[in-house]
């Protein structure tokens, strides 16, 4: 029913009426800007150019809901001469229910990143649920503090049924236990790494061991079923039990907040319920700047503080400034996630291209360059269905296969051997090739003719979303010309000659050229495909 | 571009291509592994009562003879009469514990060396010691595993976990289940080695023209990923040299000595390993599954476990000792660690279906080969069987006998993917002295 509901709001919306609250997050976006250009200058740094229209608008897809643009939809943006294109892309964007699922999807990975490297919570059946509550959640523009809220202060017990969209399989993926729980919250909510004093204290971090243990005790109350290992539900919680013992030794140590040690716990609710109110607090001094740098390292590959859950003294913010503004606009905007990605996404900085100018060398962690990033494993396989018109399913399907392509900080990702032969000739090359009849591109386009140079284009912008440059038009003529010797030719045909189906079989006089069907095939295995930049 | 300069570009790339290929075997000449490591994996948790630890005449030591070896005072059960012969080359330890009773959960934990159950994402330790051993110019990954078994439960344990992609275990047979009788060559195969149809020009001409694309594309984009990704296209463009491809072909070997090793996923690819390993791989995996048909947990034997050890054991029998006999042939064996492993043992007392259940508690484990000392037994059980009676070696204890076997300092550390520097084996593990040559 609440999707229906959605689609029929969602479909009603056209570009723009939903911007309601806009020039706040312009005012925004110029202000980062206006910062960012001063410290370029105080340190000599020259910016990367501004991004082409093409460029920009295969990032925003990516990172906004999950996948490169189709060909008509890089069309519709290369072509509009509207000045307020970008702005209203973005907002866009983000009302479709891709950017939920790809949003809730990030918060997941965040979150628990084990679900990311093992099978197992899945198998379990334990990452759905969350998930599912996840991307409910966004779909409904819940403010973000409702759903750490909601998630911290999670009630038990809970019925199979309560189960099935709940953020309750969160714990049972932390098999109920203070110490896995307090250490996801604060590394998630607070970007701070509090359980590395779990066992010790360490010289230079901020966080002592007991510290660690006051967080955990605010799960004391947590009933666990029974003492195995394994993943499991609170039976219940007990309003009583805000104790934990020290792991090793025989203290018991009270619940406290962290760094507000003195603050009192009100004893008639539970401390999960104080913990969730102290944490999503105006005044808590971690959450909503760990919030807006975890989206910020969303759009720009890096966190203002990176690594982005280690918010701790010794690894300070490059731009202290920017993150206290950020957290400061996101609280005042009721925690509007969607408000907070306009603002960060409408930037200069987000538009600039991922190429230094000749000769110059761009510090990563100026933003005066957008890095290239790997892209994750949701976004290539979506990528891939764009492309081939299948289902994503189908691709996401064979994720046993590519292990390696997943992981907790896939934007860095490296290349595996494995990784490259499967992309080069395992499926996600052949899925495309083989199927040059179900080719999306060629669905929206049937029918119509196309010369030689708009064919080629048409390919390259589906693919890298750019046009090719006179260069590459040149190689493509030389592959095509030596293939079918036909220069005007229905789209539809010259796609099935550039791919070389099977189904379209070549004539025994023209003698097939080894690069026939490989234009496509390049383009898929390119870098410049596989990376988001 | 004109016509003559594009075949250029392509011409360029094929006669790179064969550039490349001379130098693999160039660089496999000129610089010799350092030390090697072949795990052999049992999977399902192999009964160390009817293997490496016999009970003969109490009734948990069930129908199988004890029998004598090289090593007087070494007795192994039965079924392994050709290691007995090679026992100057086993360190047997007899007193493994661990508190991992549930496959996936102890495969997890023998195969890292860590605890599961954390959001740290620990490798497996082959990746871990071949990143350690492996030379910069070695074109396969620095860890394969060949015949392993993936497909259900977890990753972790068999992956390069935090170590990155770049250290990714390369799998060789994957899945491969092989009839009796089959040729087994056959099944050992790289997934994806080459492209399904097309020839090997076509190929790497659309490879060069990959490489020139991503060469412009990565000028002024000096990212980190870019690079990564060419160097891993490059290394996985040459599987499709002669050199590569032969490299994986176990049927270029003598037939006699194939025979030697047995006509088993695990026999050949205790010999692939032999050949991998002379190319200059680190780390190499060989999985013992099952014999005919069974492609998981085939030691896991709760039902009817005699018939189903002996079977084991003599595949086993032949792949290791004749492994041992070729290394030794090649000087290779004393650069080689060679370990046999499963991630549990198996209870003494016998159940009613003439099984044997999950037994964490005191099981045997073998190291032999590079940096150990052989014919010697480390610890000892009960004459049940059921208790270690004497110095009990946790995993982390063996793994880290085995890096520093393969004089790697089992504390370096790897950043690992929540920042923390994590140690190659935990603080806890103690190498056992005694085994270190």
């Amino acid at each position: 029913m609440r999707a229906t509901l959605c689609g029929m709001i969602l479909a009603g919306i056209g570009i723009g009426s939903i911007v309601a609250d806009d020039s706040p997050a312009v005012e925004l976006s110029r202000w980062i800007d206006d910062h960012l250009a001063e410290t370029w200058k105080q340190k000599q740094i020259q910016p990367a150019q501004k991004a082409s229209d093409a460029e920009w608008v295969r990032r925003v897809h990516l990172d906004l809901i999950g996948r490169i643009p189709s060909l008509l939809e890089v069309q519709e943006f290369v072509g509009s001469t509207d000045p307020d294109k970008d702005t209203k892309l973005v907002a866009n964007l983000v009302e479709r229910g891709a950017f939920a699922d790809i949003w809730a999807g990030n918060i997941l990975r965040g979150l628990l990143p084990e679900t990311e490297t093992s099978d197992e919570p899945n198998s379990y059946g334990l990452v759905e649920p969350i998930k599912g509550w996840l991307r409910e959640m966004l779909v409904d523009h819940r403010p973000y503090d409702q759903i750490a809220r909601e998630l911290i202060a999670c009630s038990f017990p809970l019925s199979p049924s309560e189960r099935s969209i709940s953020p309750a399989s969160f714990y049972a993926i932390k098999k109920s236990k203070p110490e896995e729980l307090a250490s996801a919250t604060s590394r998630y909510f607070l970007g701070v790494r509090i359980e590395c004093a779990q066992c010790h204290d360490h010289p230079f971090a901020q966080w002592k061991r007991k510290e660690f243990w006051q967080f955990a005790a605010f799960y004391a109350g947590l009933v666990r079923s029974n003492q195995a290992d394994g993943f499991q539900y609170p039976q219940r919680d007990e309003k009583s039990v805000r104790e934990i013992k020290m792991e090793g030794t025989d203290e018991l140590i009270p619940a406290a907040f962290l760094g507000e040690a003195d603050r009192p716990i009100p004893s008639d609710e539970f401390a999960r319920n104080a913990l969730a109110e102290w944490i999503v607090d105006g005044t808590n001094p971690f959450f909503a700047k760990a919030a807006v740098n975890r989206v910020w390292y969303h759009l720009f590959g890096i966190g203002i503080v990176d690594p982005i859950d280690d918010m701790d003294s010794h690894n300070p913010p490059s731009h202290p400034e920017i993150l206290d503004r950020l957290a400061e606009e996101f609280r005042v905007h009721g925690y509007d996630l969607r408000w907070l990605i306009r603002a960060i996404a409408g930037t200069r900085a987000y538009r600039l291209s991922s190429q230094a100018p000749e000769g110059i060398e761009i510090p990563p962690r100026s933003f005066a360059r957008m890095i290239v990033r790997t892209m994750t494993f949701d976004q290539y396989s979506r990528s891939l269905a764009e492309v081939s018109g299948q289902q994503e399913e189908s691709f996401a399907q064979r994720i046993e296969q590519v292990g390696n392509l997943k992981g907790a900080e896939p934007y860095r990702s490296d290349t595996s051997i494995s990784q490259a032969l499967l992309e080069m000739n395992g499926w996600p090359a052949n899925f495309v090739l083989r199927q040059p009849n179900q080719l999306r591109l060629e669905k929206s386009l049937d029918g119509k003719a196309f010369s030689f140079n708009e064919a080629v284009t048409l390919l390259y912008q589906a693919t890298l979303s750019r046009p090719p440059s006179e260069e590459e038009l040149e190689v493509a003529k030389l592959l095509v010309k030596e293939t079918s010797g036909i220069r005007e030719h229905p789209f539809v045909e010259l796609v099935r000659r550039l791919t070389n189906s099977r189904s379209m079989p070549m004539s025994p006089q023209v003698p097939m050229h080894s690069d026939k069907r490989d234009l496509l095939w390049v383009l898929i295995n390119s870098s410049e495909f596989r990376m988001n930049h | 571009m004109n016509r003559r300069r594009f075949l250029h570009v392509s011409l360029g790339g094929l006669v790179g291509g064969s550039t490349w290929f001379s130098s693999i075997a160039r660089a496999a000449a000129e610089s010799p592994p350092k030390r090697a490591c072949i795990l052999l994996w049992m999977s399902g948790g192999p009964s160390q009562i009817d293997t490496f630890d016999p009970k003969p005449g109490h009734a948990n030591g069930g129908p199988f003879q004890a029998i004598e070896t090289q090593t007087p005072g070494i007795r192994l059960a039965e079924h392994l009469p050709k290691l007995a012969q090679r026992s100057q080359h086993l360190a047997i330890i007899r007193s493994m514990t661990s508190k991992e009773g549930d496959h996936i959960r102890a495969t997890q934990y023998v195969r890292t060396g860590y605890r599961p159950g954390s959001p740290i994402d620990y490798p497996f330790i082959g990746p871990a010691i071949g990143k350690e051993q492996m030379s910069s110019e070695l074109v396969v990954p620095p860890c394969v595993s060949i015949g392993g078994f993936r497909g259900f439960g977890s990753s972790i344990g068999f992956g390069a976990g935090y170590l990155g992609p770049r250290y990714a275990p390369l799998s060789v047979g994957e899945n491969a289940v092989a009839p009796a009788s089959a040729n087994i060559a056959a099944y050992l195969q790289v997934a994806n080695m080459r492209p399904a149809e097309g020839t090997d020009e076509e190929y790497l001409g659309r490879i060069a023209r990959v490489r020139q694309a991503n060469e412009r594309f990565a000028k002024h984009r000096p990212d980190a990923v870019l690079a990564s990704r060419q160097a891993a296209y490059d290394s996985a463009a040459k599987f499709i040299s002669p050199e590569v491809k032969d490299l994986f072909d176990v049927s270029k070997e003598p037939a006699p000595l194939r025979e030697r090793y047995g006509n088993t996923m695990f026999g050949q690819g205790c010999l692939l390993a032999r050949r991998l390993v002379e190319f200059g791989v680190p780390f190499v995996e060989v999985s013992l599954n099952g014999v005919a048909n069974r492609s998981v947990f085939g030691w896991d034997t709760h039902q009817q476990n005699f018939p189903q050890v002996q079977a084991l054991s003599e595949v086993l029998d032949a792949g290791w000792s004749t492994l041992i006999d070729d290394l030794k042939d090649r000087g290779l064996l004393e650069t080689t660690t060679i370990v046999w492993l499963g991630e549990f043992g198996r209870t003494p007392r016998i159940n009613g279906s003439q099984g044997r259940d999950h037994f964490p508690d005191a099981w045997s484990a073998v190291l032999g080969g590079g940096g150990i000392v052989g014919g010697q037994v480390i610890g000892s059980t009960g004459d049940d069987g059921a208790r270690i009676k004497d110095r009990p070696v946790t995993i982390p204890d063996l793994l880290a006998t085995l890096v520093k076997a393969m004089k790697i300092d089992p504390s370096k550390t790897n950043m690992s993917n929540v920042g923390r520097p994590i140690q190659i084996v935990d603080t806890i593990g103690k190498p056992i002295q005694e085994c270190l040559a």
